[in-house]
This record gives structure tokens, sequence and C-alpha cells, in this order.
């Protein structure tokens, strides 16, 4: 399965790259994913959304416009094809 | 002591300048700011007062913190009765002004009456004079900026003004100030320019006095770390301003699309922040007073012109609201505001209601007047009516009285998406529901800075709430509401607030003022500001019918995407949040809950 991942703000303009799409062959975790993101990447975007084992406070991990901080968190599985985007912390108004 | 300890009080049709006492007391109870101003005008002004008559005033206040080291500590507020929405107004700005207009010496300016021509005030430390303005009079903002500071011949003094839809009395105009920041909201352009009074310039340099300048300057470096510090306040803001939000509200399904139509725009990619940056119209950011953050945007358009923003609320209301994808007209459409001195997100809101009045038939096109159509995506209409707008002229004279008026002039006020006629902001109620009661409740009507419920709904601040649950919702929003209400009294920015809690408000605020606020108490002020303009709006006519959103996001679900299905669910959050904020079923705050904030 085909799981997009979507990047956003300083991780996009950063990187200079807006997204990738990673194939699976069975599920993984959230965490799992964004491992495989920083392998495709050639660069580890996980400093940049978790400390000490937590999604930091600000960082926005989105399956198909839905928080995984309402789910599993970073043991959310990710079980079939959908969009993953991926925020660092940011926020406006 | 952090105050200056007086207040001006200008009459504009007289002339005469008195110079009063503030009432430390008061200062105490309200802080500063939107707090003490609002108490000054509901002990002068009839609630019922028509906004653009002689018996208005007009109240400039600066905060407790203002033109102190405090991070963020330059902001003022405008206290009037709005045009628009009926109720007491506040609108807050940044920039330099509100530093410098305290640097003169005066905590809070007051405008009574009317001038019976164009008129501006001049203040420094030594003197104030009302001047002719007829000079200026039709003249943009940045003009009349221009033209004041070569006129004063002062590097440094301030300008806050209004442009041509101020002065031609659009219930949807703002004041601006330092050229591009806007004390935008509530149509407080129209009050000031019905007093005919087109500018104020301020130069001085009167220091703030700290009351323990050790314990001060300590407190200030614990939080301007805390906000370095914080990947909000210390990494995204400062690199993506607050547009960063057009693909974060986009993606969860909350971002309004189409008049409300829609919750997700599929351009996104074509006008967020991050096109702001890829498409080379960043040249930098830029901050105001004292702050640490830095999240305004200078930006230099592909023709050439520079100016500031858009930030996220413009850029999404003449963007997705209308369906346009081209972020050089939507950045144009931002100067434009800023230079006509139009609401930049009324304005927006309201061309939007115009397309959807248009695509519906009840706008014909005869009366476009050979203008551009008013079609969903049409990017030359949202430039040329903004001037219409600004200008009065043609369907311009109706846009100009917000969204509301417009779609109820049509017969059709179910297609205006507006809080007591005041247009909503970038996020639609049906996918944040603590936000939506947070603008139902407000007192100054559809505004999203009075309890940015979006904090913890959707980034996660202080601590991550689920937007489609209920449980716990009133109950921050009352907290968010007071908690606002302090800071807005204080002279911060509500930015701050995504790092700092209330007791490093109270720190911040007892160590500048020498009062000694308990975090409790500091909140009771918070919510006794809250009360005070309740009342206000139950005197000038408000009722609890007022506490509502448009029928659309109650009774219509969003169509598609994350929130597909979901409508605003207020029925069954506001008899909660009265009951905790003390009020009656009908939304009446009861004696006891006066009695305890000695209202």
């Amino acid at each position: 399965m085909k799981i997009q991942v979507k990047l956003f703000a300083t991780l996009r303009l950063n990187l200079g790259v807006a997204g990738l799409d990673i194939e699976l062959e069975q599920p993984v975790t959230m965490l799992r994913l964004l491992e495989l993101a920083s392998i495709q990447l050639e660069s580890d975007i996980i400093p940049e959304l978790i400390e000490d084992g937590k999604i930091m406070v600000g960082t926005i991990l989105l399956i198909n416009g839905h928080n995984v901080l309402h789910a599993e968190k970073l043991e959310t599985l990710i079980t079939e094809e959908c969009v993953v985007s991926v925020f660092p912390p940011n926020g406006g108004g | 002591m952090s105050y200056q300890g007086k207040i001006l009080r200008v009459n504009l049709a007289t002339k005469e300048i008195k110079t009063e006492e503030l009432s430390q007391d008061l200062a105490k109870m309200y802080i500063g700011g939107r707090g003490l101003g609002t108490k000054i005008f509901s002990d002068e002004v009839d609630p019922k007062v028509d906004a653009l008559s002689s018996e208005n005033k007009l109240i400039f206040a600066t905060g407790a913190l203002t033109s102190t080291i405090a991070p963020t500590g330059g902001r003022y507020m405008v206290i009037t009765k709005s045009p628009l929405s009926g109720t007491i107004a506040s609108s807050n700005s940044g920039g330099f002004f509100g530093h410098k207009l305290k640097s003169t010496g005066h905590d809070v300016l007051i405008f009574e009456d009317k001038a019976e021509i164009a008129c501006y005030l001049y203040i420094d430390e030594e003197k104030v004079e009302l001047r002719d303005a007829t000079h200026l009079w039709g003249k943009d903002s940045h003009e009349t900026t221009d033209i004041l500071m070569e006129e004063v011949g002062e590097k440094t003094a301030k300008v806050a003004c209004i442009g041509p839809s101020g002065e031609n009395l659009s219930f949807i105009s703002g004041i601006m100030n330092d050229k591009n920041r806007a004390a935008g909201r509530s149509g407080v352009g129209a009050v000031m320019g019905s007093k005919m009074l087109k500018a104020i310039i301020v130069s001085g340099k009167h220091k703030t006095i700290i009351d323990d300048q050790t314990a001060f300057r300590d407190a200030v470096k614990k939080k301007v770390k805390i906000l370095k510090e914080n990947g909000i306040t210390g990494q995204g803001l400062p690199a993506l301003g607050t547009k960063v939000l057009d693909n974060i509200i986009n993606s969860i399904g909350a971002y309004p699309t189409r008049n409300f139509q829609k919750a997700q725009f599929e351009s996104v990619d074509e006008v967020s922040g991050e096109a702001l940056v890829e498409k080379g119209y960043l040249i930098k950011n830029v901050a105001c007073y004292a702050c640490p953050i830095a999240c305004g945007r200078l930006v230099q358009l592909p023709q050439g012109k520079t100016g500031e923003g858009p930030e996220y609320e413009p850029g999404w209301a003449f963007g997705a609201l209308c369906e346009v994808s081209d972020l050089n007209t939507i950045s144009q459409a931002n100067f434009m505001c800023n230079e006509l001195g139009l609401d930049s997100i009324s304005a927006g809101v309201t061309i939007a209601t115009a397309m959807e009045l248009y695509d519906k038939g009840y706008i014909k096109k005869e009366e476009l007047d050979k203008g551009p159509e008013l079609n969903f995506g049409n990017a030359e209409a949202i430039l040329y009516y903004i001037r219409k707008m600004a200008l009065k002229e043609g369907i311009g004279a109706k846009l100009a009285l917000g969204s509301y008026r417009l779609a109820e002039s049509y017969g059709h006020p179910e297609v205006s998406m507006t809080v007591k006629k005041m247009e909503i902001p970038a996020y639609d109620p049906r996918g944040v529901q603590g936000h939506g009661l947070g603008y139902a409740t407000n007192n100054r009507g559809g505004c999203h800075v009075r309890c940015y419920m979006i904090s913890p709904e959707v980034l996660g601040a202080p601590e991550k709430l689920d937007p489609q649950s209920l449980e716990g919702k009133p109950e921050w929003v009352k907290i968010f509401q007071d908690l606002t209400a302090v800071i807005d009294s204080s002279g911060l920015c509500l930015f701050t607030s995504f790092a700092l809690g209330a007791p490093d408000y109270a720190e911040l605020l007892n160590n500048a003022t020498g009062f000694d606020y308990t975090v409790d108490e500091m909140m009771q002020a918070g919510e006794r500001i809250w009360n005070l303009e309740r009342q206000f709006n139950l005197k000038a006519g408000l009722t609890v019918d007022d506490d509502t959103l448009p029928k659309r996001l109650l009774e219509d679900p969003i169509p598609s995407g994350p929130n597909k299905g979901h409508v605003h669910r207020l029925g069954e959050l506001l008899p909660h949040y009265y009951e905790i904020r003390g009020w009656s079923k009908n939304g009446i705050p009861s004696d006891e809950k006066l009695k305890e904030l000695s209202l």
C-alpha cells in the first residue's frame, strides 16, 4: 500500500521537499513511518517532531486529517492507504 | 508603578484638552488597556448611543506593561461602541505606536464629540495640540503617515490614522498605525472618521517606571527564554508567520472555503505560508516593539511592490473564502486594505458574501456597473471591489457596511457568516467545537482572538483537546476568555500565550506595577473585564439570541473532508457555559456574580 507523506512548514522549507510516497507491505506505527520517511529523505526528521519519546507540544501528525494524539499517538497503526501530514511545532492566529 | 498616571481628555468640538489623574484603584481592578479603557468608557457613555454620533467616545488605552521591556510590550487598545456590531468595541494593535503613546506621559487618550473640520492630534512630552488635517483628508494611511512624519520632523514619532474607508464611515474600517499595523476590527475607523479625527502623532521619551527593576528584569529574561525555546514562538512563528496555519487548518478540514460552503481548499498549496516563501515573496520577518517572536512578514511582490503580510486571516479571506488561488492578488488585496484602512478580515468575508449572493442570482450583473463579475475565484474582482468598498462607490456602498447588512439588503441574511454582525474569521466552527463556542459568546462578535481555542483544539498548546469533543469546552472557553482579557489589558501580544501561562503574566504584572495579584486575583480581573463588556452589550440591547452562529454552521453538515457530517453543537454547550459564568439561562450575569466581581 502507498502512503502519501506531506511535509509542511520548516520541514518542507529546510528539506526542499513537499512530500514523499512510502510503499508499505504491512501496517506500521506512526513512529516507524517517520523513521522510514527519514531514511528515504536521507535526513532524520524525528528530532524536529519528537522529544524524549513523546510528540512535542505543537507538533501535528495527521492521518487523513485526524490527529494521532486522539488515537494511539506514535503507536497509531497505519493499516491502509492514506495521507499523513507532518507539521513541526507551529502556530499563529 | 508601570503607569504614567495620566489620562488625556480631548474634546474635538470645543478643542478643550485636559489632563486627569489615573485612579490606582481602577488600574488595579482593570489592569490597563482593554480593561481600563472599557471601564472608563462604560462609565461615561450610554450603551444605547448611536456609534457614529457625537455622543460616542473613542478611547486609546495602553496596557500596564506597554512601553516596558516585557516581551511584546508595545500594544494598545481602541475602545468605543462599534457601528458594525452595536457592541462594545475594543480593537488591539501592535507595532510601535502604543509604546510611543505611553512615552508621551499618558496611559489613556479620550476623544469626545466631533470636530467641525478634519483635524489631527499631536502629542509630545510638553505639548498637546489639535491641528488642521484638511490637507490629509482623502489620503491613504501610508501617504498620511509620510506627510505627518515630514511635517513634524521627528524621526522617532509614530502615527495612527484612518484611511479613506474610515473617512467614508465604512463599518468595517480600522485604525492603522506604523502604516501596516491595524486596530482592525469592529469598525473603530468609522468612529474616528465620524469625529473628523484623521490621525494621532505621538513623540515622547517618558520612561515607564518599573516598581521592582531587578525582579522585573529577571522575570523578563526568564519569559523571553521560554518564548525562544518554545517550538511555536521560537521557531514556527519567526520562520513562517501566522500563514503556517493555511495548511494546518486545511489539513484538518476546518478551512472555510467558498463562503463556508466547504471546509477544504484544493488550491491551498498555491496560497499557503510555505508558498509565500517558495515563490520568493518573503524578504524577511519583522518584529513589533520588544517582541522576541517577530512573526511579521515583509513581502515583495513580482511587480516590485513591497509591504507587510498577508497574515493568515486576510490571506484566507481573500483566498480560500473567495476561492482565489493567486497569491500575488491576495497579497495586493492585503496591501490595499492597509492603505485604505479596511479591516482585511471583514473586507474579504464581505466580498465572499457578495460572491455567494451573485452566484445565487441575488446580486444582478447590471448592478455591478460594468465592474468584474463577482464569481468565486475571480481575482480581478477582489482588487476592484476593495477600492469600491473603501470609497463607497456603486455597489461598494453596500459592501462598506459589512457582510450582514449586505446580505440583509438582498433579503438573504443567512448568506452572511457573521456573529453579532461581525465577520467570522478563518476557522470553521463545525470542525472546532470550543472555538465555535468562543465565537458565539464573544463580546465583540465574530472574532478569533478573544478566545483562541485553536491553540488547544488544533495546535496542542498547552495540551491537546479533541476538537470534536464537547467535554470541558465551556470551562476552557471561560479560562481563555478571561486570560485573554488580562493579556490585552497588560499590553502584551496574545501570541505569548502559546508559551506563557497565567503565573508568568502575574509575575510580570506584579514586578512592574507593584501590585500583589495572586494568579486567582489576576484571573478574576479578566473575568471582571469580560462581565463588564457583557453588561455593556446587554444594556445596548443585545440578548441571548445574539449568542449564536450562522444557521449554516448549526444545521448544514460539512460536505466533505475530515470533518464531513459535522455541524456545530452550540445548543449542547451554551447552557453550561452560562452556568459556569454565573449567568442566568438568558445569559444575564447574576447579582451574586456582579457582587463577587465588584461590578
